[in-house]
């Protein structure tokens, strides 16, 4: 039995939360969502993800109670970025071996700045000790090290980087979900207050609160909208020991194996949604997929930049926001909608193919998790 | 006791006693052969490769930016540290660490 993507649903992104609202408030409304888009009730769901930073003390499981949930899988994510494709990939894998039916794939989170400020100098043992002393205020200042030595080895400037907030910036134009979606030309990067050198604002992604969520369940049960099948996955966890340069993640190795189990390659893949914590890992990222051709400046310019290559078409965290956990869901919930048809404003002529990357989990100086995943739209029109 | 503010310490990190590997952050297990046996000695000196000043923090200017430095230890290891007095890009360093627990990069006439 083959499992699809057969729901979405997103609790709107708000730059300040309300008053009150909670986290599981977030959880709970993406999910109510999904499982309408899907076609479902709470009693079909027979299965239970989550992926969220500031849900404990309540993990997965109370969040089946509170949601009514009765499920004979479950399981609670926290890779961070990569949270949404490791959650995905275990979810399809239940549907395939007959352990569930219907899985509900919740992430998201609500915070304040103050609030993500708290837990990135808590984020893991090697945070607190060598990091939050310096202070490092959170990964900024890692990723801006990162980007320099990344332009140093590219040969490449700021306006290259620029290609990517600029060019999600202008996708979000037509994604009434995305936070910020004003205008932004080259200028107005350039001349943007500096967070840490080379990075500016704009390169960093802005903190909101929200949650995503996506019904993993065999493909009979789809509904009127296409089903969206998973061609191919990959995953790789802690894959240089943090003993690199960060200039590559763990997709590098991995590639060709999954570009060969999809049965396509990266030139006919309609769109990407990958994960945005800064411009330099889109950069890097489809890099590592096999989609620069050797020239990484390139593929910013004249792939990104023109939108004729459509990466993070939701305006991805850097124009949509980053609702804690639900950073990855993000992307993975518009590759769907994209393939679905349902992205107006935005939406990608007959798209068919869709590649989602994660990316996550900053063990000292860069991310140690790194995923793709291949999906396709299955008949339908 | 003297109240003497405590001074700043040379930074030492695990070397394997197996394969003479250095590795920071300390990890348990040797990235190279596996075991868990490490002996500490001193990091050494290092060069820094790139340098950034963090200006703002949760969307506000800092009162008081940061300079932050990635450290390429002779040893091998990279490690991130606040930039002393006169540390630039290139500069040749070593790693001390301050009482708030804070890795600092200090010039040094070694190469």
């Amino acid at each position: 039995m083959g499992a699809a993507i057969v729901g979405t649903g997103e609790s709107p992104y708000v730059r300040r939360p309300a008053e009150g609202a909670t986290t599981q408030d977030a959880l709970a409304d993406a999910a109510r969502r999904a499982l309408a888009d899907a076609g479902l009730r709470a009693a079909d769901v027979d299965g239970l993800a989550v992926g969220s930073f500031s849900l404990p003390p309540d993990h997965a499981i109370d969040v089946a109670w509170q949601l009514g949930l009765k499920t004979r899988w479950l399981m609670d994510d926290t890779t961070g970025g990569a949270s949404a494709l490791n959650m995905l990939g275990h979810a399809v894998a239940a549907v395939e071996r007959g352990e569930a039916r219907a899985v509900l794939v919740l992430a998201g989170d609500v915070m304040s700045s103050q609030g993500f400020g708290r837990m990135v100098d808590r984020f893991n043992s090697v945070a607190q000790r060598y990091l939050a002393p310096l202070p490092h205020g959170g990964p900024n200042a890692l990723f801006a090290l990162l980007t320099q030595r990344h332009a140093a080895a590219h040969g490449l400037e700021r306006a290259d980087y620029a290609a990517v907030p600029l060019s999600q910036r202008a996708w979000a134009a037509g994604n009434p979900g995305a936070v910020y979606r004003d205008p932004m030309t080259l200028a107005d990067y350039l001349a943007a207050p500096l967070v840490a050198e080379p990075l500016c604002r704009f390169d960093c992604v802005p903190v909101v609160s929200g949650a995503d969520a996506i019904v993993v369940a065999d493909e009979s049960l789809a509904g009127e909208a296409p089903a969206i099948t998973i061609r191919a996955q990959r995953s790789s966890f802690n894959w240089d020991q943090q003993d690199g340069e960060g200039l590559h993640t763990g997709l590098a190795p991995l590639a060709d194996e999954l570009w060969a189990a999809a049965g396509v390659g990266p030139a006919e893949v309609d769109l990407a949604s990958v994960y945005d914590d800064y411009p330099v890992m889109v950069l890097i990222a489809l890099e590592d997929l096999g989609f620069a051709a050797g020239d990484v400046g390139r593929l910013a310019r004249e792939r990104i930049g023109t939108r004729k290559l459509p990466v993070n078409t939701s305006g991805g965290q850097l124009s949509a926001g980053q609702a804690g956990a639900a950073g990855g869901m993000n992307g993975l919930v518009e590759a769907v909608r994209q393939l679905r048809g349902e992205a107006a404003g935005r939406q990608v002529e007959d798209a068919r193919l869709a590649l989602v990357s994660g990316y996550g989990m900053v063990l000292y100086r860069y991310g140690a998790c790194a995923n793709a995943v291949v999906l396709e739209r299955k008949g339908g029109s | 006791m003297s109240g003497d503010p405590v001074a700043p310490t040379a930074l030492r990190i695990p070397v394997c006693r197996e394969c003479g590997r250095p590795a920071f952050p300390p990890p348990r297990a040797c990235p190279g052969c596996g075991a868990a046996d490490w002996e500490e000695r001193p990091a050494g000196t290092g060069a820094v490769e790139q340098l950034t000043t963090l200006r703002r923090v949760a969307g506000a200017a800092m009162e008081r930016p940061v300079r932050l430095a990635s450290v390429r230890l002779a040893a091998g290891p990279v490690l991130i540290a606040r930039a002393g007095d006169g540390v630039e890009v290139s500069s040749a360093v070593a790693i001390v660490t301050l009482a708030d627990g804070a890795l600092e990069a200090r010039a040094t006439e070694e190469r």
